[in-house]
């Protein structure tokens, strides 16, 4: 197992991207991607010299916002998104036993219980403190959170982040974000500087800015970005959202989109389907996104991730911290809407599904998700009520490959390309035309 | 059995008649699904609140709207809905509880065609932050249930609702505390027919019937299986008697419970002396909590206090497949009951009975464990 643990270890993650910013720094590559990656190493080799020179250490959940910490100086971990990022690398499967040899739920997502795996055989750097949020993004990691703080015994502080957008809702999420403030005051001895923040989320309203012109230019025909690269965008405000250089990998992602708009060209030579995609990834092999668009000229244009972060502030407040509430909450991560009616979600996604002129949609049903799996009905449905066109829903698990391997899942894939393609070409000819 | 725990447990067999009877005299019948849902804002409504569980067996109507890995309580109550088992239902409300909880409320409200439906947002935290918005959820619930039924909720009738939920709280706490005694006189399968019923009867009614069992109980000598292992039970949603009679017929005594249809129920009332709205908001927000409530702690530390007042030998851990909340929280309960040194058993179980000669050897082995 040791040699499993090293494997796990950032001192190992930091090697692996830059490795890979070693290649992508070569002539030819995409900027964004060398830009993804250089940010992804600042942030981890921040995790390690904050352990080195004793400044506080936060682990957080992928919803919860790291600017308020960052603007502290407080040095952010967001373990669940490491995990996965590492166990999409191919590495470190075996912790998921461990979690559950540590009793935790043998159902639970599969990245969560690689995290309490992780943290029982001590692979993350401890943590001077723990940062979550409830009800979001879902039981299994509000659970996972609470093992993994019962195990570092370390002072924890709890966000509530209400399903719903109204001004209740970002009223109650400012006094949350005081008591956030309050919490780290006390543990740390560090100072809230509004200003400070201020200037994380005038940040912030220039990266969501470039991330929304980057969306309207995949309505293109043919699609300028696919799914693969366009989550790359979430992984990386996960953990330094607000910083200059997010801003960098934004605009840089624009740049390429646009160039490729002008020229008229897409992601692929030669783009046969627009699909919808919903659910979570199978983060364990990308490639299979690849594959699709290979194989069936199949580029998703609207999918999960980018569709909840619509809108932008105007300007932040006298206040920053209702401004910050209101970000969170209607704008970036605004995961909230998926902890309430998943309807109002599945009426965004079937209007998208138009605007965008897709012929195809997929959902990703992840089986150890019950937050995204249990509203696949009522999205499919939706889907096909408002667009005309019907969904497959593939099994698989984002992460565990020994729920559904990769030939089951291009099964289940080729499978729904090749009866879409057999209707369309019965029934009609021409792009966005319905079934 | 006595006749008395008998007629309790009849009625709630028996409840789509008599919720059909109070829907035909003209009362609105709301079905609601989670325990943090106040009950008292309904009936000061004119409404008649009931809990919806589902009723075992089959489920293929639902499993064609929800995927697999949700859990069988929620696939169970929604074949009730898309059976149309539940006529009479005027209203369906919930909370954004759990996962689960939260996609039933969405296939419901596409599926079901129920006059009135709510999701109310309940906080994961106890602060006065969340109790200032939970308290704003719940009077806007409050006012929507006004608009909707055309009804007024006075001040005056939500005292007299939390009074009367107040003394059926007080009236099963009674209860729990006979089983505090070295040789309770009724068994924990009988206590989970008698609290299950509070969930469907009218209060008033159900309030007589307790006040009558109770003081019948009192004179009660232990039942048999008191000899055996002071239990406790917790976890999952568990509304039938059926598994903890299992338990039971192994040889123990479930003495207490932390579980939504036992203590996370009733143990705590509402303070009676101050504005309605905002003493239901406390009561509900602080009340036994569930393990979707941060921190874990403030619960295990509750957990810990009922293991010592009813003196409990060991734990039963039950969870129903897939449910992440009490599954995924298992390992700092285990801890903490490891503190108290109390043995507990974990079990995986589904919402119906089942696979009940594998439940039979791992009780007794607990058990002999216990003995040992």
């Amino acid at each position: 197992m040791d040699r499993l643990a090293e494997q796990m270890r950032i001192e190992s993650a930091i090697e692996m991207f830059q490795q890979r910013l070693e290649r992508q720094r070569k002539p030819g590559k995409k900027r964004s991607q060398a830009i993804f990656t250089e940010t992804m190493l600042d942030y981890l080799s921040n995790v390690l010299q904050a352990k080195a020179e004793g400044r506080p250490l936060a682990m957080i959940s992928i919803v919860f916002p790291p600017e308020i910490l960052l603007s502290m100086g407080v040095a952010v971990f967001a373990f669940e998104q490491y995990t996965i990022q590492m166990l999409s690398s191919g590495v470190g499967y075996e912790f998921m036993d461990r979690g559950e040899g540590y009793g935790f739920s043998k159902e639970a997502c599969s990245p969560h219980k690689a995290c309490v795996g992780l943290a029982v055989d001590g692979v993350f750097p401890e943590p001077d403190l723990l940062l979550y949020t409830g009800q979001l993004p879902c039981d299994s990691s509000a659970m996972m959170a609470e093992v993994i703080g019962n195990i570092y015994n370390c002072p924890t502080h709890w966000l509530n982040v209400p399903y719903k957008e109204d001004e209740e809702a970002v009223k109650h999420l400012t006094q949350g974000l005081r008591e956030v403030i309050r919490f780290v005051e006390e543990q740390t001895g560090l100072t809230y500087d509004p200003e400070k923040l201020r200037e994380y989320l005038v940040n912030g309203i220039v990266i969501q800015d470039y991330f929304l012109k980057t969306q309207e230019l995949r309505r293109h025909v043919p699609s300028v970005l696919g799914a693969k690269h366009n989550f790359a965008n979430f992984g990386i405000r996960m953990c330094s959202e607000g910083l200059p250089s997010v801003i960098e990998f934004m605009k840089a992602q624009y740049a390429e989109c646009k160039e490729l708009a002008d020229q008229g060209l897409g992601v692929i030579p030669e783009e046969k389907h627009r699909l919808l995609l919903c659910g979570v990834y199978p983060f364990w092999n990308m490639g299979i996104l690849d594959w699709m668009e290979k194989e069936f000229g199949a580029v998703a244009v609207v999918d999960f991730f980018s569709a909840l972060m619509m809108g932008n502030l105007d300007e932040i407040s006298k206040d920053p911290l209702e401004s910050y509430a209101r970000k969170i909450l209607k704008i970036y991560p605004r995961l909230a809407t998926l902890g309430g009616v998943s309807l109002e979600l599945a009426h965004g996604f079937g209007k998208m599904a138009s605007e965008f002129q897709c012929d195809s949609s997929l959902f990703f049903a992840h089986f150890g998700c019950k937050q995204t799996c249990g509203f696949n009905r009522v999205m499919t449905d939706t889907i096909l009520e408002m667009s005309g066109i019907p969904s497959a829903i593939v099994d698989m698990d984002a992460c565990d490959p020994s729920i559904m391997s990769e030939e089951q899942i291009k099964n289940q894939i080729r499978q729904y390309f090749h009866v879409l393609e057999a209707r369309q070409a019965s029934s009609f000819s021409g792009r966005g035309a319905k079934p | 059995m006595t006749n008395l725990v008998k007629e309790f447990a009849q009625k709630y067999q028996d409840r789509y008649r008599i919720l059909e009877e109070i829907s035909r005299q003209g009362k609105k019948v709301i079905g609601w699904v989670c325990t943090y849902v106040p009950e008292e804002i309904l009936y000061a409504g004119g409404m008649h609140p009931f809990r919806i569980v589902g009723r075992g067996g089959e489920t293929s109507k639902a499993d064609a709207y929800l995927y697999s890995n949700i859990c069988t309580f929620v696939r169970s109550c929604m074949e009730e809905g898309l059976s149309a088992n539940l006529p009479f239902l005027s209203g369906f409300v919930t909370c954004n509880t759990c996962d689960h909880i939260r996609r039933l409320f969405d296939v419901w409200l596409k599926y079901v065609d129920t006059p009135y439906t709510k999701l109310i947002s309940l906080p994961c935290t106890t602060s006065e932050t969340s109790l200032d918005y939970f308290k704003t959820e719940i009077v806007a619930f409050k006012e929507e249930l006004e608009r909707h039924f055309a009804v007024s909720i006075t001040e005056k009738s939500l005292r007299e609702a939390i009074k009367l939920f107040n003394q059926t709280r007080s009236l099963l706490r009674e209860l729990y505390e006979l089983r505090k005694s070295p040789n309770p006189p009724i068994s924990g399968a009988e206590v989970s027919e008698v609290v299950m019923a509070g969930m469907v009867l009218s209060k008033p009614e159900y309030n007589r019937q307790l006040e009558a069992l109770l003081a019948f109980l009192k004179d009660q000598p232990g039942v048999p299986a008191a000899d055996g292992p002071r239990l406790m039970v917790i976890g999952s949603e568990l509304d039938s008697s059926d598994f903890i009679r299992v338990i039971e017929e192994q040889g123990g005594l479930v003495v207490t419970d932390d579980l939504c249809c036992g203590t996370r129920y009733f143990w705590d009332l509402v303070e009676e002396e101050g504005e309605p709205m905002e003493a239901l908001a406390r009561r509900y927000l602080t009340k036994m909590p569930c393990a979707r409530m941060h921190p874990a702690k403030d619960r295990l530390k509750r957990i810990q206090e009922l293991i010592e007042s009813f003196e409990v030998q060991g734990v039963v851990y039950q969870s129903i497949k897939f449910c992440d909340l009490h599954a995924g929280v298992f390992p700092v309960i285990r801890n903490g009951l490891k503190e108290l040194g109390v043995p507990v058993l974990q079990l995986e179980r589904e919402y119906a009975l089942s696979s009940v000669g594998q439940l039979k050897t791992r009780i007794r082995a607990f058990y002999e464990q216990l003995e040992a």
